[in-house]
């Protein structure tokens, strides 16, 4: 925590009021904020689950950075500047005596079952699957500054204009990838399918698709009812969860597929956004500038939220 | 810092935060104050030593105080009890997500003066369509008076007119804009009111409050903002607030909690009432650690609807009774159709 000269001073003040004696000084100067961290800064304290997306790169990397390469140019690095060589990374040791499988050797005392941790802080799924659902809506309060403005101009109201506040009222069609590079990821998806329902009840058209929906799309496990894709109702949001193609392994095939789904779905007035497990590079450019691509990790939760509400632009 | 921290705090408290003021309650406001249990009357408060420190750091150095923690952690009940307990007016804003900072200070009743202006002789001076938000009755409530009707006239009528506590609750369900348009008023005191000449700022020739040391100032308003932390608030904003968590208190905290709010002049907490206060706050208790991601986690509010519930029906925490049953379900376990099925 940087010290700031507003705290020192409320520090100061304080302890010349109030006197405080041994353990109360300390918590002044937490209060002042001169010694406790932020809120943020505690919450990534307790999380110390690696990120997904943190992982060895692996030789799909390559290919995958070999292929983005026109999006990403090379970085210049400017003349007497010297490269750090990268730090070397320690890779845990792998147990050789036990099997890692065998449950009934882990089952002893004290043994506590992995619980289930999504890729999004609970608190940032809420607010990043809201603010992806919204649409702009027109609310009940009068837009002053078009009435000002219309009137400036001498026009004539026929009605009045109406400030345009996000709103879930459209609901939301989620297409969720159950293609075999999406498969680890399927608790994810589950979960975050059923806080949608919570925040949109009825109104969140689920259908799954297997790596491309314009081939078809339906129920999960009944493929023999899967139909073409249909788009829904204008300006309604649609929701993918999935890689887009450029997971594990990528699809190549796909970003057209997806760019062509993006421009149908902005003719009618829709924002197409993707929650992909994937980082951020693997994604094309052209796809990222043609949709919201949110990348379905939990260091990206609070941004990406304020993101989608800005691209709302209400 | 939290309430956690420390038992013992060793301070020279300058305001006595502590008790409850039950006792002093007219009949018709404990009768509110037991019937309502949202009521802002401010009567009864738990205060722990960290808690009462922050408060009176936020005092002494005329910051805002933000409070943090899980909802139903007694966040929003501080203001109104200490604005009883100082004898400060008392002023409350709840926010939305649609709240600006304006709305905290004044409100331009546009529609209004166009409506006026289709009929010529009725468009009045622009300033008669202005009407104060509570940090403008906070900071000056002779000039607020002019302008508009007074928010919770009744429990303001016999406090201090130069003094008041504003609670901003839930300031975290805004857009980041509004913390950060309110830092010059909340560092300065002081508004700028759009078609008034004058900045609004507290009235001249204020008292000092009787029994402070010398060379103490305390600022005519304190502002306490609460947040559930549902989204990270600007860094600009925490830098100028005096900061403290509220976590979720122990069994016994919660039976002392159930104490102070049932023990009355005419209705005093009998053993009895402290034996059922006890097993009830054990069984939040066990809710809260067996509680997975997403459930729903009783808080103290709940714990006291339970309480109330059961104290008044005569109901003991029994698993066999399908009534203390359907108390746990509805006041404490609260469970979602998909954790039900």
């Amino acid at each position: 925590m940087k010290l700031s000269l507003v705290g020192i001073a409320e520090l100061v003040t304080a302890t010349e009021a109030l006197r405080p004696r041994g353990e109360a000084v300390r918590a002044i100067a937490k209060m002042c904020g001169l010694a406790i961290p932020s809120s943020k800064a505690e919450e990534n304290l307790k999380d110390d689950r690696p990120s997904r997306l943190d992982r060895e790169p692996t030789s799909d990397d390559d290919e995958a950075g070999a292929s983005d390469a026109q999006d990403f140019p090379p970085t210049v690095v400017p003349e007497g500047v010297r490269r750090l060589e990268p730090a070397p990374r320690s890779r845990a040791p792998i147990p050789t005596q036990a099997d890692p499988i065998d449950s009934s050797a882990a089952a002893g005392p004290g043994f506590e079952p992995t619980r289930f941790a999504s890729l999004l802080r609970e608190k940032d799924a809420s607010d990043v699957l809201t603010c992806a659902a919204s649409s702009s809506m027109p609310s009940e309060e009068i837009d002053i500054e078009k009435v000002v403005d219309s009137l400036a101009r001498a026009e004539v109201l026929t009605s009045y204009p109406r400030v345009h506040r996000p709103s879930l009222s459209l609901g939301a069609q989620v297409l969720v990838d159950i293609s075999e590079s999406m498969q680890p990821f399927f608790l994810d998806q589950q979960e975050l399918l059923q806080r949608l329902q919570t925040i949109l009840g009825d109104s969140a058209a689920i259908e799954y698709f297997a790596g491309d929906p314009i081939v078809g799309i339906g129920p999960q496990r009944q493929r023999s009812k899967w139909r073409r894709y249909r788009p829904p109702l204008p300006g309604t949001p649609v929701i993918t969860l999935s890689d887009l193609g450029c997971g594990f392994p990528r699809n190549p095939g796909a970003t057209s597929t997806w760019l062509d789904l993006a421009r149908r779905l902005r003719k009618r007035g829709s924002r197409l956004i993707t929650l992909a497990p994937v980082n951020a590079r693997r994604v094309p450019l052209s796809l990222r500038q043609a949709s919201a691509v949110v990348v379905w990790d939990r260091n990206e939760g609070r941004r990406a939220a304020a993101r989608l509400l800005r691209d709302l632009n209400v | 810092m939290d309430d956690s921290d420390t038992d013992a705090l060793q301070f020279d408290s300058l305001f006595d935060l502590s008790g409850d003021l039950s006792g002093d309650l007219d009949p018709p406001e404990e009768t509110i104050a037991v019937a309502r249990p949202d009521s802002r009357i401010g009567a009864v408060y738990c205060m722990p030593d960290a808690l009462h420190l922050a408060i009176e750091v936020a005092l002494t150095t005329g910051r805002p105080l933000l409070l943090r923690g899980d909802p139903g952690t007694g966040k929003s009940s501080v203001a109104a009890f200490v604005a009883r307990r100082l004898g400060w007016r008392y002023y409350e804003y709840v926010v939305t997500s649609t709240s600006t900072a304006s709305s905290l200070q004044w409100h331009f009743d546009a529609v209004r003066r166009l409506a006026d202006a289709q009929v010529s002789e009725s468009l009045k001076h622009e300033s008669e369509y202005i009407s104060p938000g509570v940090l403008w009755w906070a900071l000056n409530r002779e000039s607020a008076i002019r302008f508009g009707r007074e928010p919770d006239r009744e429990i303001n009528k016999n406090r201090d007119p130069h003094r008041a506590v504003v609670l901003v609750d839930e300031i975290d369900k805004a857009h980041p804009d509004l913390p950060n348009g309110l830092l010059v008023a909340l560092g300065s005191n002081q508004l700028d009111v759009p078609y008034l000449g004058d900045p609004i700022q507290p009235a001249e020739g204020v008292k000092a409050i009787k029994g402070l040391k010398r060379g103490i100032v305390v600022a005519p308003v304190q502002v306490i903002v609460t947040t559930n932390e549902e989204r990270e608030l600007p860094a600009a904003f925490v830098r100028r607030c005096i900061t403290f968590r509220l976590k979720h208190p122990t069994v016994e905290r919660l039976v002392e909690i159930a104490r102070a709010h049932f023990n009355r002049p005419r209705d005093k907490f009998r053993p009895g009432d402290e034996k059922l206060a006890r097993a009830i706050a054990q069984k939040v208790d066990t809710l809260r650690q067996e509680a997975q991601s997403g459930e729903h986690r009783p808080s103290t509010a709940e714990f006291l609807d339970a309480f109330r519930a059961c104290r008044k029906r005569r109901i003991k925490p029994d698993n066999e009774d399908p009534r203390w049953r359907l108390i746990e379900e509805i006041s404490l376990a609260k469970p979602t159709p998909e954790s039900q099925s």
